[in-house]
């Protein structure tokens, strides 16, 4: 009997493990106020950075203009003697060489393999040791700029690209990178036999769909035109895919080290990143990256290396990290800790508050009663005090009651939030004729959906409707999910590109992957195909603003907050930036004696 | 006369977003981390917790014990089958069969005894056939046995009155468990649903204010603790009134 | 004997045959699937199902289980969905290190339980005090108390490493959270037993033979009343080295019970079979060697020979 006791103990703390929402690493750094203090260059610092970035940003959108605009390659050497060390973040200045640092997680990773890596802990391997992405996006969300490709040419109005790779950038066993290295690392991830999630973020390019669906063996739209350049075809204009080409299964990966590992290239990968993965033991739960000496961004990394140790307690990595046991608590601090920072002064020192571009809401659907009415669901967005619903969790999220995040560079937003309006939605209830309202909400006991999902019962008791709350298990709420068999469910949303097209494209639209809501709106799905064919940013946002507006209006959803990553790091990691997409920059940072 | 349960305090959580611990003003035992009464839930979650862990013990140590003594006793292929089935109730990970029963039950208190019966029958099944064996060679097992007083009287009459006071042990030993119990099934999606207060529940999800708000788990701990101490006592009460065992020790006379 | 054993061992095999089947058909009933685990949130439904038919998903279970059951016979456990490793390396590497955590925790319960428990039973009128403090750790929540031991030892007065992993002193918090959370059944059961044996005639015999109290102590009060706590033990160990999860992850020790929940949670069925296969096979053979040891120490159980 003791066994069931501890192993039920278990599962309350292991649902407290945020992986199952890609990429939660993601998220750059506003200091929590402290890290101001702690190094005042700081704040300057970034400010320069917003600057480049916007600079850069904005030849950027000349580039998508269809004028095959070149983008700038490594614009920081001059600013900093660390080559290139200024383009995705601030300079480097007085970096000490040498040093390690130990990051602590939760729970193993799906897999280290650019191609199958998505959770957490992979996603951070990945972005941040292993691979280097053709581009790479600014601490902020900027960019991208160019980081293994030297440069960019958009053309053919805005379907032609022409990738110029960066000279000098070798694999982690020394070869040098060339074109072809692309088409097959690209191949790879368009391989129905790997299965990559990642496979339909590569469709833009012309024939990539038919390679996943086994109807060709090469991608037609990729020609290397010399070892140094890649010509890449797209079916039509994608103003996401510059985006694309700043994720980290875009990297190029050694195809001597795929073949040599095969299934386990996993635990061995070979790419071009800062940090080679030198060990993975899965018995012991640690990997360890090592300086790659080839790394071509030359006097990175600092460190000497990086040791993931994971299947530790969030409470305990809490503890390790003000003992000097961690250095960095790889998930953050999660919302059932966070509390914490709030009542021990001494912690916020620790403490980092990143602005995510990411998103919480109550997912509904719209075929089940009581959804199928546009009023119920305006009436209870209308019911909703976020207020009250933040305030727990200390900053782990803002009021928010939109449906994209609230953070989106270059995004004029034409919607207004949903307030807190009680009167409003009970006249919203009576015009639909609902009386005796009751529903059921499909929650996990991941934190903190079940504090959640108990203060929205008491709010919307108090209009007069009644919520009751059905806890399940992470996989039965994904089935449920996937087979649209809920009435109402939260959900969260972690962008990985700074567009607004990347929460429409995967929820919104009529056939969007992760539509689980029954939602359809032509209008929508019009501004969504016209955003993505936009020939630039500004043009994009404005359908983008509008589809914004709409789906507000339509209510799929009872939009809760826009999120924020509180992470944990020891005050003697120096020049620690956390990027809103990756996670912690590891190549650039360096610790204190 | 403790207001309502499920009230969430305006005032209930401080500026800084924090309960209300032990001791403030309107909240003498404090809120909980959304900003509800401590002492109103606690004294609500009384209720559910009691029925669950009184009828759950019950029905888990009826079952082991039947099992237990049968096996025990009767030998031979009874107890080859029945404590196969035991070792294979043993060995079955909890959290699938308690999750597995939980999706056929349903969630509510009725699951939870069942699964908890389920759960445990094995365990107590596995003890008491140890001890019936030894009772078995006991010179008044023996002599009945001769005499050919029906098995299933001598289990009744001189077998289970011996085992009444480990029996007594291993209730009150999972009153604390099946407290427990309730909390970890709620979490798989079983069990009882927030936001009915349970104090195994709120024993749970207090853990994780262990080093700043400790009232959220000392508060149920104590509520536990006093509970599962009145059902041992009232078992050495039991078992010191039953005729069959004279609690004395032969050592000290 | 012979016979017994050959036909416990023989009994023991269907005991966890049963156990898979039974687990294998339970998987099928919880609502789970794979594919999402391995390809994300982000996966689109051709993902999904390109993940399904490359597992093999799509056949009935009943042509699953077939597959799975040849796979055993053979020594295979097969290959974890996620990890792509070989499950039965998988569970070998963590199960040293289970087992090490699993033998001290062990000791530390059967130590302290003991010895409280024929402390208890020794005196007149049980101790009240010790009734609150074993009542107090079977109520705390396990990881709690692993977590204030941390706190307390770990970090505050710095004795033993908090850092992690096995080796060296790392042991003895983890090993004594298990105890301490173990220590009430034994404290309980022992003095339970002991009062028992106590008032028992062959203890009075023993008692007017003339035999010194540490003789009868020793050799007939504590022999008959180990018994009972030597049937815990013995699941007990099993139960341990299956997994205790909640000591593994605030102690970042790394075992079966995290391997194991890990798995639940990624519905990654082959290695969730494996620690269940493993979780059965401790469980028969630690019952066999209970009923084994008990009738080597108490005459009264053994068998008779018809």
């Amino acid at each position: 009997m003791r066994e069931f006791l501890r192993a039920l103990e278990r599962t309350g703390s292991l649902t407290e493990r945020k992986c199952l929402l890609i990429i939660e690493t993601e998220g750059e750094g506003d200091a929590m106020g402290d890290q101001g203090s702690d190094d005042p260059a700081s704040l300057s610092r970034r400010d320069l950075i917003r600057g480049a970035g916007l600079g850069l940003g904005a030849l950027y959108i000349a580039g998508c203009g269809g004028s095959s605009q070149k983008l700038p390659g490594t614009t920081s050497t001059k600013a900093s003697s660390t080559a290139g060390v200024g383009v995705p973040g601030p300079p480097a200045s007085g970096g000490q060489q040498g040093g390690s640092i130990v990051v602590g997680w939760e729970q193993e990773g799906n897999s280290f393999d650019p191609a199958i890596g998505y959770d957490l802990i992979s996603w951070d391997s990945l972005c941040n040791c292993t691979t280097a992405a053709p581009m790479i996006f600014g601490a902020e969300g900027e960019g991208p700029f160019p980081n293994a490709a030297a440069s960019v040419d958009i053309s053919d109005g805005g379907t032609l690209y022409t990738m110029h790779l960066r000279p000098g950038v070798r694999f982690q066993n020394g070869r040098t990178v060339t074109a072809h290295d692309y088409v097959y690392s690209w191949g790879r991830v368009l391989d129905p036999k790997i299965a990559s999630w990642a496979a339909s973020y590569l469709y833009p390019i012309e024939g990539a769909e038919a390679v996943f669906n086994g109807k060709a063996k090469t991608v037609k739209g990729l020609t290397v035109a010399d070892p140094m350049t890649l010509k890449i075809r797209l079916r039509s204009p994608d103003i996401t895919f510059i985006n694309i080409l700043a994720q980290p299964y875009l990297t190029a990966v050694a195809k001597e080290a795929v073949t040599r590992y095969g299934a386990k290239f996993a635990k061995h990968v070979v790419s071009t990143g800062p940090f080679t993965l030198t060990s993975y033991d899965q018995q012991g739960q640690t990997a360890v990256f090592k300086r790659n000496p080839h790394y071509f961004w030359k006097g990175l990394p600092y460190l000497d290396s990086v040791m993931y140790r994971w299947g530790t307690s969030a409470q305990t990595e809490l503890l390790q990290l003000q003992h000097g046991n961690v250095d960095s608590i790889g998930p953050g601090i999660g919302p059932s800790l966070v509390p914490q920072v709030s009542a021990q002064p001494s912690l916020a020192k620790y403490v980092v508050k990143v602005q995510l571009p990411a998103v919480r809401w109550i997912g509904l659907n719209l075929k089940r009663e009581p959804f199928t009415d546009i009023r119920v669901r305006q009436a209870l967005n209308w019911a909703i005090n976020r207020e009250q619903i933040t305030r727990i969790g200390y900053g782990e999220s803002v009021p928010w009651g939109l449906p994209f995040p609230e953070n989106l560079p270059s995004f004029h937003r034409v919607a207004t939030q949903y307030g807190y309006d009680p009167q409003k939605a009970k006249a919203l209830l009576a015009a639909a004729g609902a009386h005796n309202l009751s529903f059921q909400l499909t929650t996990t006991s991941d934190d903190p959906n079940p504090s959640i999902a108990q203060i929205l019962q008491q709010q919307f008791k108090a209009v007069g409707v009644n919520m009751s709350i059905q806890t399940v298990s992470d996989s039965a709420y994904n089935t449920s999910t996937e087979k649209k068999n809920f009435t109402a469910a939260p959900v969260h949303w972690y962008q990985v590109q700074p567009t607004a097209l990347d929460i429409l494209d995967s929820n919104y639209t009529t056939n969007a992957s992760s539509n689980y809501w029954n939602y359809s709106n032509s209008k929508v799905d019009k501004l969504a195909a016209q955003a993505l064919g936009a020939p630039s940013t500004a043009q994009s946002n404005v359908y983008l603003a509008e589809a914004e507006k709409l789906i507000a209006a339509d209510a799929p959803g009872l939009f809760l907050g826009s999120l924020n990553f509180i992470d944990g790091r020891s005050p003697a990691l120096q020049n620690f930036h956390y990027n809103v997409f990756y996670g912690t920059y590891y190549d650039r940072l360096w610790k204190s004696a | 006369m403790f207001g309502q349960p499920d009230k969430i305090y305006a005032n209930g959580i401080s500026a800084k977003g924090l309960p209300l611990p032990f001791g403030a003003s309107g909240h003498i035992l404090g809120t909980d981390s959304i900003g509800r009464d401590m002492l109103t839930r606690l004294a609500y979650g009384g209720r559910t917790t009691l029925e669950v862990a009184f009828i759950a013990n019950i029905t888990s140590i009826g079952v082991g014990a039947i099992v237990g003594v049968v096996a025990g006793f009767l030998r031979g292929v009874t107890e080859l089958v029945l404590m196969r089935i035991t070792e294979v109730f043993l060995s079955v990970p909890t959290v699938i069969s308690g999750l597995a029963l939980a999706s056929v039950l349903g969630q509510g208190v009725f699951g939870v005894i069942v699964v908890v019966t389920a759960l445990y029958w094995a365990w107590t099944a596995r003890v008491i056939f140890g001890e019936t064996l030894a009772l078995r060679k006991r010179p008044f097992v023996e002599a009945a046995i001769a005499q050919g007083v029906p098995s299933a009287t001598i289990m009744r009459r001189h077998i289970l009155p011996h085992l009444l006071s480990l029996l007594l042990v291993i209730s009150a030993l999972n009153g604390a468990a099946v407290v427990a119990i309730g909390a970890g099934l709620s979490y798989l999606g079983a069990g009882v649903q927030p936001p009915t207060p349970e104090w195994g529940d709120m024993l749970n999800s207090g853990q994780a204010a262990l080093e700043y708000m400790p009232h959220e788990v000392v508060e149920p701990l104590v509520c536990v603790v006093l509970t599962v101490l009145a059902f041992v006592l009232i078992g050495d009460g039991i078992a010191r009134r039953g005729s069959v065992s004279l609690r004395r020790s032969w050592l000290d006379i | 004997m012979a016979r017994y054993l050959a036909a416990r061992i023989g009994l023991g095999v269907l005991t966890i045959l049963a156990v898979v089947l039974f687990t294998f058909l339970l998987m099928f009933v919880v609502p789970g699937d794979p594919a999402r685990t391995i390809a994300g949130p982000r996966a689109t439904p051709q993902v999904l199902a390109l993940v399904r038919a490359n597992l093999h998903l799509g056949q009935p279970v009943l042509a699953q289980l077939g597959h799975y059951l040849a796979g055993i016979v053979q020594g295979d456990f097969g290959i974890s969905y996620v990890q792509k490793e070989s499950v039965s390396s998988i569970i070998g590497g963590r199960l040293p290190a289970t087992a090490e955590l699993g033998l001290a925790g062990l000791a530390v319960e059967l130590v302290l339980g003991g010895a409280l428990g024929v402390w208890d039973g020794l005196r007149e009128k049980r101790s009240r005090w010790l009734a609150v403090v074993n009542v107090g750790f079977l109520s705390v929540p396990s990881f709690s108390l692993g977590f204030l031991l941390l706190l307390l030892f770990g970090y505050e007065l710095s004795l033993f490493p908090i850092d992690g992993g096995t080796g060296g002193d790392r042991i003895v918090l983890p090993a004594l959270t298990l105890g301490l959370f173990g220590m009430p059944y034994y404290a309980n059961v022992v003095r339970d037993a002991m009062q028992e044996t106590l008032a028992a005639p062959y203890t009075r015999t023993a008692v007017a033979k003339g035999l010194s109290r540490r003789q009868v102590l020793r050799h007939h009060v504590l022999r008959n009343a180990l018994s009972p706590a030597l049937t815990m033990a013995g699941l007990d160990f099993a139960i341990l080295l299956s997994g205790v999860v909640f000591v593994e992850t605030v102690f970042d020790w790394p075992g079966i019970g995290q391997l194991q929940t890990q798995a639940f949670y990624n519905v990654d069925r082959p290695v969730l079979m494996g620690t269940v296969v493993v979780a059965a096979v401790l469980v028969v053979v630690a019952t066999l060697a209970i009923d084994l040891i008990r009738m080597a120490i108490d005459p009264r159980t053994r068998l008779v020979s018809q």
